[in-house]
């Protein structure tokens, strides 16, 4: 009996060998150094005068290959993304519900319960993006001239039709419905079995 | 890796008191899982418990491999929110001429904090055996798992997995606790597709004085169809 069981176990353990290699959405982002960065991308976050340590990522996906720069300012988690060869890209800064004006605010969650019933965020960011010199004004707190282009970056979750599904959509400056893209969710599986 | 190891077989041997039992061996297991539709998913699972050594700590003892048993499970989740499920499964363990059955249920939420992942597990099981009083058992298991590059798991690359987990036991008139610490480096082909090898240390009897020590060797393998 022990003897069948073992045999049963392995069995089991070969027959999956080959169908167990399924095709899935190709996307990899990697730790580099900061001597791996373009010139331009590390003189822009010289400028920007953060105070902690930076972790530079590569992100190679369906849409090409991008540069990443992730840290902590004044509380807040700070992403900055640059193209491949360093030209700046946009801003990500990740804030509370309340950080939002509130008329803006207001319209984003009249278009969400337009659209859902009930839903869960998860995360938002305030996006900069524009020139280089208006996100720098911006950030540093400065007198500015020009205004870079803000919006706000939403995910959330929520049940469609017995499902549920994690979106993120972009709203602009005034609340207004930009887009919306469906996250593909990673399995889950090794961490609650 | 080698540091973790090193610091979970020191803290095995701190822990060996002269009076205290251990054992020592391998616990493959086969983790295939199908979703289905609505949110509900079935999950397979197959383990294997073999010994290679076991004895009293500070005592000689000879390496003596040993078929221990395997447990076939079953169990059907349900998402409840973004991150949450509840679950109902079947547990049938062959060891020897005896079959034990356990039925299980559990609420998980998992999530992922930027760039790791953590589960809470709250799971209750009864285990009911022949001329042998029913098992009830409360645990709470905390699992998180580390990319080794990037700020995500993704396929090709390796990852850090640990679990940390609390057994509360009643049988009859006594009460047991177990804790076990499970830290294991994991490599994922897909993301339907991951293997998993490392330790998985378990302190039973914590509560008698002579506890009973495990260290098992653990290889799992998950699987989505």
């Amino acid at each position: 009996m022990p003897r069948l069981n073992f045999l049963c176990f392995l069995l089991t353990l070969v027959s999956m060998f080959n169908t167990g290699f399924s095709q899935t959405k190709f996307e990899q982002e990697f730790r580099i150094k900061p001597g791996d960065v373009p010139g331009s991308a590390l003189a822009f976050i010289d400028s920007m005068e953060f105070d902690r340590k930076i972790k530079w990522y590569k992100e190679i996906g369906h849409h090409g290959k991008s540069i990443e720069a992730k840290t902590r300012f004044k509380g807040k988690k700070y992403s900055v993304e640059f193209s491949a060869e360093g030209v700046f890209e946009d801003v990500e800064i990740e804030i509370k519900c309340t950080e939002i004006p509130l008329e803006t605010r207001r319209e984003i969650e009249k278009y969400l319960h337009s659209e859902y019933t009930k839903y869960s965020i998860d995360k938002i960011q305030m996006q900069y993006s524009g020139t280089k010199e208006s996100v720098l004004n911006l950030i540093k707190e400065l007198d500015i001239d020009t205004k870079p282009t803000i919006r706000y970056e939403i995910v959330l979750s929520s049940n469609i039709d017995k499902t549920y599904k994690m979106y993120e959509f972009l709203f602009s400056e005034s609340g207004d419905f930009i887009q919306k893209q469906e996250i593909v969710l990673r399995n889950t599986d090794n961490i609650e079995y | 890796m080698k540091q973790v190891y090193s610091v979970l077989i020191l803290f095995f041997y701190l822990l060996a008191d002269a009076q205290n039992s251990y054992q020592f061996g391998l616990l493959p297991s086969i983790n295939v899982n199908k979703d289905l539709v609505n949110d509900w998913k079935l999950n397979f699972k197959v383990e294997s418990r073999q010994l290679l050594k076991e004895g009293i700590f500070k005592e000689e003892s000879d390496f003596n491999y040993e078929y221990m048993q395997t447990d076939y499970s079953i169990i059907v989740s349900q998402k409840v929110g973004g991150n949450k499920s509840v679950y109902a499964g079947y547990l049938m363990r062959i060891q020897g001429n005896k079959i034990i059955s356990r039925s299980i249920q559990q609420y998980v939420i998992a999530k992922q904090y930027g760039f790791f992942r953590m589960s809470h597990r709250f799971s209750a099981d009864q285990t009911f055996q022949r001329s042998v009083e029913t098992e009830y058992r409360l645990r709470y298991r905390l699992s998180s798992e580390f990319p080794l590059r990037g700020q995500s798991v993704d396929p090709g690359e390796f990852y850090f997995k640990i679990n940390n987990e609390y057994l509360n036991s009643f049988q009859g008139k006594d009460y047991d606790l177990g804790i076990r610490l499970t830290p294991f480096l994991g490599y994922e082909f897909t993301d339907s597709n991951k293997l998993e090898y490392g330790l998985e240390y378990r302190v039973n009897s914590f509560i008698d004085n002579g506890s009973d020590t495990d260290l098992w060797i653990g290889i799992n393998w998950f699987l989505v169809f």
